[in-house]
Protein backbone atom coordinates (compact mmCIF):
# COMPACT_ATOMS: atom_id res chain seq x y z
CA UNK A 1 0.00 0.00 0.00
CA UNK A 2 1.16 3.20 -0.95
CA UNK A 3 0.83 5.12 2.44
CA UNK A 4 3.90 7.94 2.21
CA UNK A 5 1.80 10.62 0.70
CA UNK A 6 -1.54 9.73 2.04
CA UNK A 7 -3.50 10.95 4.68
CA UNK A 8 -4.89 8.17 6.54
CA UNK A 9 -8.27 7.22 8.43
CA UNK A 10 -8.04 6.44 11.95
CA UNK A 11 -9.33 2.57 11.15
CA UNK A 12 -6.04 2.42 8.56
CA UNK A 13 -3.99 4.10 11.56
CA UNK A 14 -5.32 1.86 13.91
CA UNK A 15 -5.03 -1.44 11.75
CA UNK A 16 -1.32 -0.35 10.78
CA UNK A 17 -0.05 -0.06 14.41
CA UNK A 18 -2.23 -2.85 15.78
CA UNK A 19 -0.60 -5.44 12.70
CA UNK A 20 2.72 -5.79 13.93
CA UNK A 21 4.66 -5.21 10.93
CA UNK A 22 7.86 -3.50 10.47
CA UNK A 23 5.83 -0.64 8.78
CA UNK A 24 4.47 0.10 12.14
CA UNK A 25 7.23 2.98 12.25
CA UNK A 26 5.71 4.53 9.27
CA UNK A 27 2.17 4.52 10.62
CA UNK A 28 3.24 5.83 14.23
CA UNK A 29 4.95 8.61 12.08
CA UNK A 30 1.72 9.21 9.81
CA UNK A 31 -0.64 9.23 13.34
CA UNK A 32 1.94 12.18 14.59
CA UNK A 33 1.77 14.11 11.07
CA UNK A 34 -2.36 13.72 11.13
CA UNK A 35 -2.90 15.33 13.97
CA UNK A 36 0.03 17.71 14.16
CA UNK A 37 -2.47 20.65 13.76
CA UNK A 38 -3.42 20.41 17.33
CA UNK A 39 -0.24 21.79 18.33
CA UNK A 40 -0.78 25.27 17.19
CA UNK A 41 -4.24 25.16 18.76
CA UNK A 42 -2.79 24.27 21.87
CA UNK A 43 -0.53 27.31 22.08
CA UNK A 44 -3.42 29.48 21.67
CA UNK A 45 -5.45 27.46 23.96
CA UNK A 46 -3.06 27.15 27.16
CA UNK A 47 -1.07 30.02 26.40
CA UNK A 48 2.27 27.46 26.06
CA UNK A 49 5.30 28.14 23.47
CA UNK A 50 5.57 26.02 20.73
CA UNK A 51 8.61 24.03 22.02
CA UNK A 52 6.78 22.64 25.30
CA UNK A 53 3.32 22.36 22.90
CA UNK A 54 6.00 19.94 20.78
CA UNK A 55 7.04 18.32 23.73
CA UNK A 56 3.76 17.60 24.92
CA UNK A 57 2.36 15.93 21.98
CA UNK A 58 5.08 13.87 21.28
CA UNK A 59 4.52 12.56 24.39
CA UNK A 60 0.68 12.24 23.66
CA UNK A 61 1.10 10.79 20.65
CA UNK A 62 3.72 8.22 22.58
CA UNK A 63 1.17 7.62 24.67
CA UNK A 64 -1.03 6.65 22.37
CA UNK A 65 0.71 4.04 20.36
CA UNK A 66 1.50 2.32 23.76
CA UNK A 67 -2.50 2.21 24.60
CA UNK A 68 -3.07 1.07 21.24
CA UNK A 69 -0.14 -1.47 20.47
CA UNK A 70 -1.31 -2.53 24.04
CA UNK A 71 -4.76 -3.19 23.47
CA UNK A 72 -5.28 -0.46 26.31
CA UNK A 73 -7.43 1.64 23.88
CA UNK A 74 -10.21 -0.09 23.32
CA UNK A 75 -11.90 2.26 20.27
CA UNK A 76 -14.78 3.14 22.21
CA UNK A 77 -13.94 6.71 22.02
CA UNK A 78 -12.83 8.36 18.24
CA UNK A 79 -9.19 8.27 18.35
CA UNK A 80 -8.65 11.83 17.82
CA UNK A 81 -10.75 12.15 21.27
CA UNK A 82 -8.44 10.29 22.73
CA UNK A 83 -5.24 11.75 21.77
CA UNK A 84 -6.73 15.54 22.85
CA UNK A 85 -7.91 14.22 25.86
CA UNK A 86 -3.75 12.73 26.74
CA UNK A 87 -2.49 15.93 25.13
CA UNK A 88 -4.93 18.13 26.82
CA UNK A 89 -3.40 16.61 29.89
CA UNK A 90 -0.09 16.60 28.84
CA UNK A 91 -0.17 20.43 28.12
CA UNK A 92 -1.52 21.19 31.75
CA UNK A 93 1.34 19.13 32.76
CA UNK A 94 3.56 21.68 30.95
CA UNK A 95 1.60 24.55 32.68
CA UNK A 96 2.58 23.26 36.31
CA UNK A 97 5.63 22.17 35.13
CA UNK A 98 6.46 25.99 34.35
CA UNK A 99 4.22 27.79 36.70
CA UNK A 100 4.90 26.15 40.34
CA UNK A 101 7.32 23.51 39.10
CA UNK A 102 5.38 20.56 40.82
CA UNK A 103 5.29 17.08 40.05
CA UNK A 104 3.32 16.00 36.94
CA UNK A 105 -0.14 14.91 37.48
CA UNK A 106 -0.58 12.41 33.99
CA UNK A 107 2.75 11.24 34.24
CA UNK A 108 4.30 8.56 32.03
CA UNK A 109 3.66 4.91 32.73
CA UNK A 110 7.37 3.29 33.07
CA UNK A 111 5.81 -0.29 32.68
CA UNK A 112 7.61 -1.04 36.51
CA UNK A 113 4.01 -0.84 38.16
CA UNK A 114 2.16 -2.66 35.41
CA UNK A 115 4.75 -6.09 35.62
CA UNK A 116 5.04 -5.75 39.48
CA UNK A 117 1.15 -5.77 39.90
CA UNK A 118 1.55 -9.31 37.67
CA UNK A 119 3.00 -10.59 40.99
CA UNK A 120 1.30 -11.65 43.63
CA UNK A 121 0.61 -9.54 46.63
CA UNK A 122 4.12 -11.52 48.81
CA UNK A 123 6.21 -11.63 46.01
CA UNK A 124 5.44 -8.38 44.84
CA UNK A 125 6.93 -6.67 47.82
CA UNK A 126 9.35 -8.80 47.97
CA UNK A 127 10.81 -7.85 44.52
CA UNK A 128 10.10 -4.31 44.91
CA UNK A 129 12.36 -4.01 47.80
CA UNK A 130 15.06 -5.02 45.35
CA UNK A 131 13.85 -2.74 42.87
CA UNK A 132 15.50 0.64 43.31
CA UNK A 133 14.27 3.18 40.63
CA UNK A 134 16.81 5.42 40.52
CA UNK A 135 18.81 2.59 39.60
CA UNK A 136 16.90 2.43 36.10
CA UNK A 137 18.52 5.47 35.61
CA UNK A 138 21.69 3.55 35.60
CA UNK A 139 20.23 0.94 33.60
CA UNK A 140 19.86 3.28 30.82
CA UNK A 141 23.81 5.04 30.58
CA UNK A 142 24.12 1.05 30.35
CA UNK A 143 22.32 0.43 28.10
CA UNK A 144 23.45 3.42 25.84
CA UNK A 145 27.32 1.58 26.65
CA UNK A 146 25.87 -1.60 24.92
CA UNK A 147 26.82 -2.21 21.31
CA UNK A 148 24.56 -0.78 18.86
CA UNK A 149 22.91 -4.48 17.73
CA UNK A 150 22.31 -5.26 21.41
CA UNK A 151 21.36 -1.97 22.01
CA UNK A 152 18.89 -1.48 18.75
CA UNK A 153 17.39 -5.11 20.02
CA UNK A 154 16.63 -3.86 23.56
CA UNK A 155 15.44 -0.62 22.87
CA UNK A 156 12.58 -2.67 20.27
CA UNK A 157 11.60 -4.80 23.18
CA UNK A 158 11.48 -1.61 25.20
CA UNK A 159 9.02 -0.04 22.26
CA UNK A 160 6.78 -3.32 22.58
CA UNK A 161 7.91 -4.65 19.36
CA UNK A 162 7.44 -8.90 19.71
CA UNK A 163 10.35 -11.06 18.98
CA UNK A 164 8.62 -12.12 15.43
CA UNK A 165 8.72 -8.02 14.51
CA UNK A 166 12.52 -7.86 15.91
CA UNK A 167 13.66 -10.82 13.68
CA UNK A 168 11.70 -9.37 10.65
CA UNK A 169 13.71 -6.08 10.83
CA UNK A 170 16.70 -6.77 12.25
CA UNK A 171 17.56 -9.45 9.46
CA UNK A 172 17.05 -12.67 12.13
CA UNK A 173 15.94 -16.04 10.58
CA UNK A 174 13.17 -16.54 12.97
CA UNK A 175 11.17 -15.47 16.23
CA UNK A 176 13.52 -18.29 18.11
CA UNK A 177 16.47 -16.77 17.32
CA UNK A 178 15.92 -13.39 18.02
CA UNK A 179 14.23 -14.24 21.49
CA UNK A 180 17.78 -16.36 22.28
CA UNK A 181 19.53 -12.90 20.92
CA UNK A 182 17.94 -10.62 23.03
CA UNK A 183 18.44 -12.21 25.94
CA UNK A 184 22.23 -12.64 25.44
CA UNK A 185 21.69 -8.89 25.42
CA UNK A 186 19.66 -8.96 28.32
CA UNK A 187 22.49 -11.12 30.24
CA UNK A 188 25.28 -8.86 28.77
CA UNK A 189 23.28 -5.57 30.34
CA UNK A 190 22.98 -7.38 33.40
CA UNK A 191 26.93 -7.80 34.11
CA UNK A 192 27.71 -4.33 32.77
CA UNK A 193 25.34 -2.88 35.45
CA UNK A 194 26.63 -5.24 37.96
CA UNK A 195 29.52 -3.93 37.45
CA UNK A 196 29.00 -0.58 37.57
CA UNK A 197 27.23 -1.43 41.04
CA UNK A 198 30.15 -3.77 42.29
CA UNK A 199 27.70 -6.44 42.46
CA UNK B 1 15.37 -15.25 31.93
CA UNK B 2 13.89 -16.87 29.71
CA UNK B 3 10.84 -18.39 32.26
CA UNK B 4 10.89 -15.10 33.79
CA UNK B 5 10.08 -13.82 30.59
CA UNK B 6 7.43 -16.21 30.11
CA UNK B 7 6.14 -15.24 33.27
CA UNK B 8 5.43 -11.80 32.34
CA UNK B 9 4.27 -12.62 29.21
CA UNK B 10 1.65 -14.86 30.59
CA UNK B 11 3.00 -17.85 28.39
CA UNK B 12 3.43 -20.23 31.39
CA UNK B 13 0.56 -22.95 32.30
CA UNK B 14 -1.67 -21.94 35.13
CA UNK B 15 0.77 -25.03 36.92
CA UNK B 16 3.75 -23.78 35.52
CA UNK B 17 3.36 -20.02 37.04
CA UNK B 18 2.16 -21.68 40.50
CA UNK B 19 5.32 -23.08 40.82
CA UNK B 20 7.26 -19.79 39.87
CA UNK B 21 5.62 -17.73 42.27
CA UNK B 22 6.53 -20.74 44.74
CA UNK B 23 9.90 -20.61 43.94
CA UNK B 24 10.47 -16.79 43.98
CA UNK B 25 8.88 -16.51 47.54
CA UNK B 26 11.86 -19.09 48.45
CA UNK B 27 14.43 -18.37 46.02
CA UNK B 28 16.71 -14.87 46.72
CA UNK B 29 18.43 -15.22 43.28
CA UNK B 30 15.33 -15.79 41.21
CA UNK B 31 14.11 -12.58 43.45
CA UNK B 32 17.14 -10.69 42.46
CA UNK B 33 16.83 -11.85 38.78
CA UNK B 34 12.86 -10.46 38.44
CA UNK B 35 13.94 -7.36 39.78
CA UNK B 36 16.29 -7.26 37.09
CA UNK B 37 14.89 -7.94 34.20
CA UNK B 38 11.74 -5.81 35.85
CA UNK B 39 14.14 -2.67 35.92
CA UNK B 40 15.69 -3.64 32.28
CA UNK B 41 12.18 -3.40 31.31
CA UNK B 42 11.53 -0.19 32.61
CA UNK B 43 14.81 1.43 31.38
CA UNK B 44 14.55 -0.20 27.81
CA UNK B 45 11.10 1.29 27.83
CA UNK B 46 12.07 4.96 28.95
CA UNK B 47 15.51 4.97 26.43
CA UNK B 48 12.92 3.90 23.60
CA UNK B 49 10.50 6.51 24.81
CA UNK B 50 13.28 8.73 24.97
CA UNK B 51 14.75 8.22 21.68
CA UNK B 52 11.60 7.88 19.78
CA UNK B 53 10.05 11.56 21.27
CA UNK B 54 13.53 12.66 19.70
CA UNK B 55 12.82 11.72 16.21
CA UNK B 56 9.16 13.04 16.62
CA UNK B 57 10.04 16.65 17.65
CA UNK B 58 13.09 16.30 14.23
CA UNK B 59 9.54 15.01 12.24
CA UNK B 60 7.63 18.00 14.15
CA UNK B 61 10.44 20.59 13.05
CA UNK B 62 9.98 19.20 9.29
CA UNK B 63 6.17 19.78 9.27
CA UNK B 64 6.92 23.45 10.75
CA UNK B 65 9.57 23.80 8.09
CA UNK B 66 6.97 22.73 5.08
CA UNK B 67 4.06 24.44 6.74
CA UNK B 68 6.26 27.70 5.88
CA UNK B 69 7.60 26.77 3.07
CA UNK B 70 3.93 25.68 1.88
CA UNK B 71 2.92 29.28 2.70
CA UNK B 72 5.44 31.40 1.51
CA UNK B 73 4.73 29.08 -2.11
CA UNK B 74 1.13 29.99 -2.07
CA UNK B 75 1.66 33.70 -1.43
CA UNK B 76 4.49 33.85 -3.62
CA UNK B 77 1.52 32.17 -6.37
CA UNK B 78 -0.81 34.41 -5.39
CA UNK B 79 1.28 37.31 -5.95
CA UNK B 80 2.04 36.38 -9.43
CA UNK B 81 -1.06 35.34 -10.67
CA UNK B 82 -2.47 39.28 -9.12
CA UNK B 83 0.40 40.52 -10.63
CA UNK B 84 -0.10 38.81 -14.32
CA UNK B 85 -3.59 39.88 -13.86
CA UNK B 86 -2.65 43.06 -13.26
CA UNK B 87 -0.24 43.76 -15.81
CA UNK B 88 -2.46 41.78 -18.42
CA UNK B 89 -5.36 44.63 -17.50
CA UNK B 90 -3.38 47.03 -17.75
CA UNK B 91 -1.65 46.13 -20.99
CA UNK B 92 -5.19 45.54 -22.57
CA UNK B 93 -6.65 48.74 -20.89
CA UNK B 94 -3.58 50.29 -22.71
CA UNK B 95 -4.30 48.70 -26.23
CA UNK B 96 -8.05 49.77 -25.94
CA UNK B 97 -7.62 53.10 -25.29
CA UNK B 98 -5.25 53.33 -28.55
CA UNK B 99 -7.56 51.81 -30.46
CA UNK B 100 -10.16 54.87 -29.86
CA UNK B 101 -9.94 58.02 -32.17
CA UNK B 102 -10.90 60.12 -29.48
CA UNK B 103 -7.25 60.72 -27.79
CA UNK B 104 -5.43 63.36 -25.77
CA UNK B 105 -4.17 65.35 -29.11
CA UNK B 106 -7.79 65.43 -30.09
CA UNK B 107 -9.49 67.11 -26.70
CA UNK B 108 -6.04 69.14 -26.69
CA UNK B 109 -7.30 70.43 -30.41
CA UNK B 110 -10.79 70.89 -29.50
CA UNK B 111 -9.76 73.07 -26.59
CA UNK B 112 -7.80 75.04 -27.95
CA UNK B 113 -10.29 75.67 -30.95
CA UNK B 114 -13.43 76.02 -28.94
CA UNK B 115 -11.98 77.51 -25.36
CA UNK B 116 -9.85 80.06 -25.86
CA UNK B 117 -12.81 82.56 -25.53
CA UNK B 118 -16.34 82.44 -24.12
CA UNK B 119 -19.34 84.44 -25.11
CA UNK B 120 -20.89 86.61 -22.32
CA UNK B 121 -24.78 86.62 -20.88
CA UNK B 122 -26.49 89.60 -21.68
CA UNK B 123 -28.94 89.74 -18.31
CA UNK B 124 -29.46 92.80 -16.33
CA UNK B 125 -28.53 92.05 -12.87
CA UNK B 126 -25.40 91.18 -10.29
CA UNK B 127 -24.85 88.06 -10.82
CA UNK B 128 -24.54 88.62 -14.76
CA UNK B 129 -22.55 91.55 -13.61
CA UNK B 130 -20.00 88.49 -11.65
CA UNK B 131 -20.53 86.02 -15.00
CA UNK B 132 -19.12 89.02 -17.22
CA UNK B 133 -16.26 90.05 -15.50
CA UNK B 134 -15.54 86.82 -14.90
CA UNK B 135 -15.60 85.93 -18.52
CA UNK B 136 -13.61 89.40 -19.58
CA UNK B 137 -11.10 87.93 -17.34
CA UNK B 138 -10.77 84.46 -18.91
CA UNK B 139 -10.78 86.46 -22.44
CA UNK B 140 -8.17 88.85 -21.47
CA UNK B 141 -6.18 85.40 -20.42
CA UNK B 142 -6.41 86.26 -16.37
CA UNK B 143 -7.70 82.84 -15.82
CA UNK B 144 -6.68 83.29 -12.49
CA UNK B 145 -8.71 86.38 -11.57
CA UNK B 146 -11.61 85.00 -13.65
CA UNK B 147 -11.48 81.02 -11.95
CA UNK B 148 -11.83 83.06 -8.38
CA UNK B 149 -14.99 85.38 -9.63
CA UNK B 150 -16.43 81.97 -10.66
CA UNK B 151 -15.69 79.79 -7.55
CA UNK B 152 -17.62 82.91 -5.50
CA UNK B 153 -20.30 82.86 -8.02
CA UNK B 154 -20.73 79.23 -7.06
CA UNK B 155 -19.89 79.87 -3.61
CA UNK B 156 -23.62 82.38 -3.55
CA UNK B 157 -25.19 79.98 -5.69
CA UNK B 158 -24.37 76.42 -6.37
CA UNK B 159 -27.28 75.41 -9.45
CA UNK B 160 -25.72 78.24 -10.92
CA UNK B 161 -24.64 76.24 -14.87
CA UNK B 162 -23.18 78.92 -16.21
CA UNK B 163 -20.65 79.56 -13.47
CA UNK B 164 -20.19 75.82 -12.91
CA UNK B 165 -18.99 75.26 -16.36
CA UNK B 166 -16.81 78.43 -16.49
CA UNK B 167 -15.17 77.33 -13.21
CA UNK B 168 -14.87 73.97 -15.05
CA UNK B 169 -13.36 75.09 -18.33
CA UNK B 170 -11.14 77.97 -16.15
CA UNK B 171 -9.41 74.82 -14.53
CA UNK B 172 -9.01 72.73 -18.07
CA UNK B 173 -7.22 75.72 -19.23
CA UNK B 174 -4.84 75.83 -16.16
CA UNK B 175 -4.59 72.09 -16.29
CA UNK B 176 -6.24 71.49 -13.08
CA UNK B 177 -7.64 68.52 -14.63
CA UNK B 178 -9.45 66.89 -11.80
CA UNK B 179 -10.80 70.18 -10.52
CA UNK B 180 -12.05 70.76 -13.89
CA UNK B 181 -13.52 66.62 -13.94
CA UNK B 182 -15.09 67.36 -10.63
CA UNK B 183 -17.26 70.96 -11.97
CA UNK B 184 -17.90 69.22 -15.57
CA UNK B 185 -19.59 65.80 -13.31
CA UNK B 186 -21.97 67.88 -11.28
CA UNK B 187 -22.95 70.02 -14.28
CA UNK B 188 -23.65 66.41 -16.33
CA UNK B 189 -25.46 65.17 -13.80
CA UNK B 190 -27.99 67.74 -13.47
CA UNK B 191 -31.20 67.11 -15.77
CA UNK B 192 -33.05 71.09 -15.65
CA UNK B 193 -30.98 72.26 -18.37
CA UNK B 194 -32.32 71.92 -21.73
CA UNK B 195 -29.13 71.63 -22.97
CA UNK B 196 -26.28 70.32 -20.98
CA UNK B 197 -22.35 70.02 -22.29
CA UNK B 198 -21.30 68.81 -18.97
CA UNK B 199 -20.83 65.12 -20.29
CA UNK B 200 -18.85 66.15 -23.15
CA UNK B 201 -16.82 68.16 -21.21
CA UNK B 202 -16.23 65.89 -18.64
CA UNK B 203 -14.79 63.42 -21.20
CA UNK B 204 -13.07 66.42 -22.58
CA UNK B 205 -11.33 66.72 -19.34
CA UNK B 206 -10.80 62.99 -19.01
CA UNK B 207 -8.59 62.93 -21.83
CA UNK B 208 -6.53 65.72 -20.79
CA UNK B 209 -5.80 64.35 -17.52
CA UNK B 210 -3.94 61.21 -20.31
CA UNK B 211 -4.32 58.39 -17.57
CA UNK B 212 -5.62 54.70 -19.09
CA UNK B 213 -8.32 54.67 -16.79
CA UNK B 214 -9.49 58.21 -17.14
CA UNK B 215 -9.07 57.70 -20.79
CA UNK B 216 -11.47 54.59 -20.83
CA UNK B 217 -13.70 56.53 -18.81
CA UNK B 218 -13.72 59.27 -21.25
CA UNK B 219 -14.43 56.79 -24.18
CA UNK B 220 -17.41 55.90 -21.92
CA UNK B 221 -18.70 59.18 -21.48
CA UNK B 222 -18.30 60.11 -25.35
CA UNK B 223 -20.32 57.14 -26.00
CA UNK B 224 -22.47 58.29 -23.66
CA UNK B 225 -22.97 61.34 -25.44
CA UNK B 226 -23.44 60.26 -28.72
CA UNK B 227 -26.13 57.30 -28.11
CA UNK B 228 -28.18 60.17 -25.95
CA UNK B 229 -27.25 62.67 -28.35
CA UNK B 230 -26.42 65.22 -25.68
CA UNK B 231 -24.81 68.32 -26.30
CA UNK B 232 -21.22 67.94 -28.03
CA UNK B 233 -23.02 64.78 -30.01
CA UNK B 234 -22.09 65.95 -33.44
CA UNK B 235 -18.11 65.96 -32.25
CA UNK B 236 -17.92 62.21 -31.76
CA UNK B 237 -19.90 61.02 -34.67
Amino acid sequence: MFIFNKVLKDDALLQGLQAGTPQRRLYENKLYEKYHYLVREACFKHKISQDDAESAYSDAILTVIEHVVSRRFEGRSELKTYLTQIFTNKCVDSIRKNTTNKAEVHTNSTGLEDALAWLPDETQSAVRKLIVESEIETLQQRLRALGDKCREMILAWGEGYTDEEIAQTMGYNTAAVAKTSRLRCLEKLKEKYKSSIGG
Amino acid sequence: MEQIEAYFNHTLSEAERIQFEQALKSNPALAEEVAFWVQARAAAQAEARARRKEELTQLGQQLQQKGRRSLYYALSAAASVVLCLGIGWYVWLRKSVGESNYTQAWAQTYVETNFSTLEGLKLGNAEADSLQLGIRSYNEGDLQKAKVIFEALLQRDSTNAEAEKNAGLVSLRLKEYDQAIEHFHRLGTRTDLVSNPGKFYEAIALLMKNEPLTQKSAQNLLNEVKRDKLEGWKEVE
